[in-house]
Formats: structure tokens, sequence, C-alpha cells
């Protein structure tokens, strides 16, 4: 069974979908740190990383870090066959998805996926996921600044999900470039705020609201 | 066990079609068409009307029309009690959620949904069914009833908005509409153009695109 935890913010919803896997399961998780691998960091800009590390870990996981970047199709098949949960953090959809597409990584986990590797993400990774990222372009984090063959997504799911819905610190990315560039006819879209997350068993959606839960 | 189809225009070509085949029915399903949403609506250009009455035709739903406006709990057990499906039009969010609330309507169709009788909605009949009216329809459009309680039929968890992507509601969207559900409190929005739509099954819900046939 196809199975995927697409958050918008990790380290808020991570008790709740912690519940619903299985311990051994969560024993044997790999943290793709690709999507935060893109710039240098300060210390003080990354307490949301930490946060869902923190997260993670309470909540039962127990994580290997890997990056995809610089790997062949036989490393990622050799390095991440043994692990059942695959959480990709946050970060930059746009430099992910063009080292994915160096390595062949969109096929990978797609077969993973299919063959019952559970998905958990937030923010980027959760963009990833979806059937496209270009909704979520803005200035200085775009499809544009990157090397991409297209702006597909995994394709994981068959909408775009526009996380941090409602979050005072996005309200100009969203409301000035990820709507109007958003306004076609071309995908579903989900708006996703801190506290919801969306769960997937197969081609079946459900979207779970901590604060209502 | 509940099972709805919350469309942007069940008209728009290969929607109706698409319901049809995940429904599977052989016979005519009876079905009550709730107009009220166009009581307050200028039909001068009625072709989307015509076009959603004519899909439901063509794939098997029998219907009357019918409106909750002046009914009561009682008429709804006695007009509605032998049907297979309810089919709520598009039209004024607004004015629907006022007569449902004043003819006892929400509690009738929350029951109906639940004991597993197909509910399926255009537009304002898919807004409608989730949990509360979004804030850019309350009060800002001409028709807009004085509500003071937005809760809808809370059918679903999220809230549909409708035709997105098209010329007609651009304006709508992006010249306000979006602006005023920029909020962390808001349930969850699942956007969906014309040729998309929810399928609900149980508490699950995937989304069609009909041009893809998924």
């Amino acid at each position: 069974m196809k199975r995927l935890f697409l958050a918008s913010q990790f380290h808020i919803v991570s008790h709740n979908i912690g519940q619903k896997l299985a311990d051994s399961a969560k024993q044997n998780t790999v943290f793709i740190t690709t999507p935060i691998k893109y710039r240098e960091f300060k210390e003080s800009e990354l307490d949301w990383h930490y946060k869902n590390r923190a997260a993670l870990k309470e909540s039962g996981f127990v994580c290997d870090d890997y990056n995809i970047s610089n790997k062949s199709e036989g490393d990622l098949k050799k390095d991440l066959a043994r692990y059942d949960i695959i959480y990709m953090e946050g970060g930059n959809p746009f430099y992910l998805m063009q080292e994915s597409h160096k390595n062949n990584f969109c096929q990978y986990v797609n077969n993973r996926v299919k063959e019952g590797l559970i998905y958990v993400s937030e923010s980027a990774g959760s963009v990833a996921a979806g059937i496209d990222i270009d909704g979520n372009s803005r200035p200085g984090k775009s499809s544009s600044d990157y090397d991409l063959l297209n702006t597909h997504g995994f394709g994981l799911v068959n909408f775009a999900i526009l996380p941090h819905w409602g979050a005072e610190s996005k309200k100009t990315d969203h409301l000035t470039y990820k709507i109007p560039q958003s306004y076609n006819e071309d995908f579903p879209y989900i708006l996703l705020t801190n506290n919801q997350y969306v769960e997937v068993k197969d081609d079946w959606y459900q979207i779970v609201d901590v604060t209502k839960a | 066990m509940r099972h709805l189809f919350l469309t942007s225009a069940i008209g728009t070509p290969k929607v109706g079609e698409s319901i049809r085949s995940k429904i599977g029915h052989q016979k005519p399903l009876k079905t009550a068409f709730i107009t009220t949403p166009i009581e307050v609506e200028d039909m001068t250009d009625d072709r989307w009307y015509r076009d959603d009455r004519t899909a439901l035709a063509n794939n098997g739903f029998d219907f009357f029309d019918y409106t909750v406006t002046g009914k009561s709990p009682k008429d709804f057990a006695q007009d509605l009690s032998s049907i297979d499906a309810i089919y709520i039009s598009g039209g004024n969010t607004n004015h629907l959620l006022k007569e449902s609330q004043q003819s006892g309507f929400i509690p009738f169709i929350q029951n109906f949904v639940s004991s597993g009788k197909l509910y399926l909605g255009t537009s304002a009949g898919s807004i409608i069914a989730g949990p509360s009216l979004p804030a850019y329809l309350r009060g800002d459009e001409d028709k807009a009833p004085s509500l003071t309680d937005f809760a809808c039929y809370n059918l679903v968890n999220f809230t549909l908005l409708p035709h997105w992507g098209s010329n007609f509601f651009k304006s709508n969207y992006l010249g306000g509409r979006i602006s005023q559900i920029y909020s962390e409190l808001m349930p969850p929005f699942v956007i969906c153009n014309d040729h998309e739509y929810v399928e609900i099954l149980g508490d699950k819900f995937k989304i069609i695109d009909v041009r893809h046939g998924k």
C-alpha cells in the first residue's frame, strides 16, 4: 500500500503522525537532508530544522541522515534499501528536484513508495511529492534558478501543496507570487496550514488538522 | 458508507460521465435537484445551469426540482424519503445557507449523507458541504443576506474552492477573495478547476481530473 504523510510544518503535527506508524518502521527511517543543502545557513536560521529533528526523536523515529547529491542510481539502491520510512525535510524543493533529476531519484522514490516505503515530509518535501513544484516559486527560491528538466514533482500524489497557508511570515510569498502564478487550470491545489497534514493511503487522501484531532 | 461528489461544474464535458462510471448505476437514480441557490441569481445567461441539468439527465439521474425555501423538517421527511441522491446546484451560497438554516435542512442532509445516500454538488453546492462559509462570501456580495451563523453542512472537513483558473472568476479570486481566507484558523482548502472534482468515500477523498481520466 502506498502511504504518505505530507505536512506543512512537521514538528507541529509529528506527534499525531508518529502515533499512526509502527515502532519497528520508525526505527528504520532515513532523513533526507538534501532540501537544506542548497546554501549555507546560520545556526539561528535553523530553529525549525532542529525542532523537526527533536520532534522525530520524541515521536520514536530513529533516523540516519542521507544526502542524495552526488550519488549514483546504484548508490541510492544500495544505501536506501534497508529503510522503511523516508523523511524528506523542508528547505528548497527546486534544488531537491535538480539533484533528484541527476541520479533518477524521482523514479527510485516512486518505485519504493509503490512497494511500501512510507514517505513523511514537510514543506519542500511535501511540495516535491506533488504533481508539480512551480506554483511554489517566488523571488529567491524559484524553478528558474535551477537546472531543471521540467517542473514536475515526484508525482506521488496528483495535487500540488501550497504549505504554510496563513502564516504571517509567508503572506507576501503567497498572495503576491504563489497564488497568482498558480491561478491556472492545470492541477488541483491544497492550501495547508502548519496545523494540517495530508495522509495518503493508495490514491485516497485525508486532511488532518491536529487542532481538531 | 458516505459517498459525495463535489464538482466545480457537473456540466463540464466528461464530469457527469466520470461520476456515473464511479457510481456504476445501471438504473436511473431518483434525485432531488435543489434549486435554492439560483433563486436570487440573475439567470439571463443560464447556459451553465442548462449544461448541468443536461449532464445529470444524460448520466442516469432522474431528477425533479426542489427548493428548501419555505420548507420544514416534516416536508423533507415526506418529500425526500424515497430518493437515491440529492444534487445541489450552483448559485448563491449565502442564500442557500440562510434557507438551509431556516428550514432545518442541515440536520436532514447530514443524516441523508450518513445513511449512505448520494450527495452531488456544483460550485455553491460543493462549497456548502464544507465546515463553514468562506470569509469572502460573508456579506460582500450583492445578494448576500445578513447571516450571523456561518456553519455549513460539515459533510467534509475541507472547503472546496471551485472554478480555479477560469477567466470569469479571476478578478474575484485574485482581487480579494484569497486574501480574505489567508489565515491559519481556516479549514483546509482544496482547489479545483472546472475539469476536476472530489469524490469522497467514508472519510477519505480523491481528486479526479477528467482530462486525464484519473
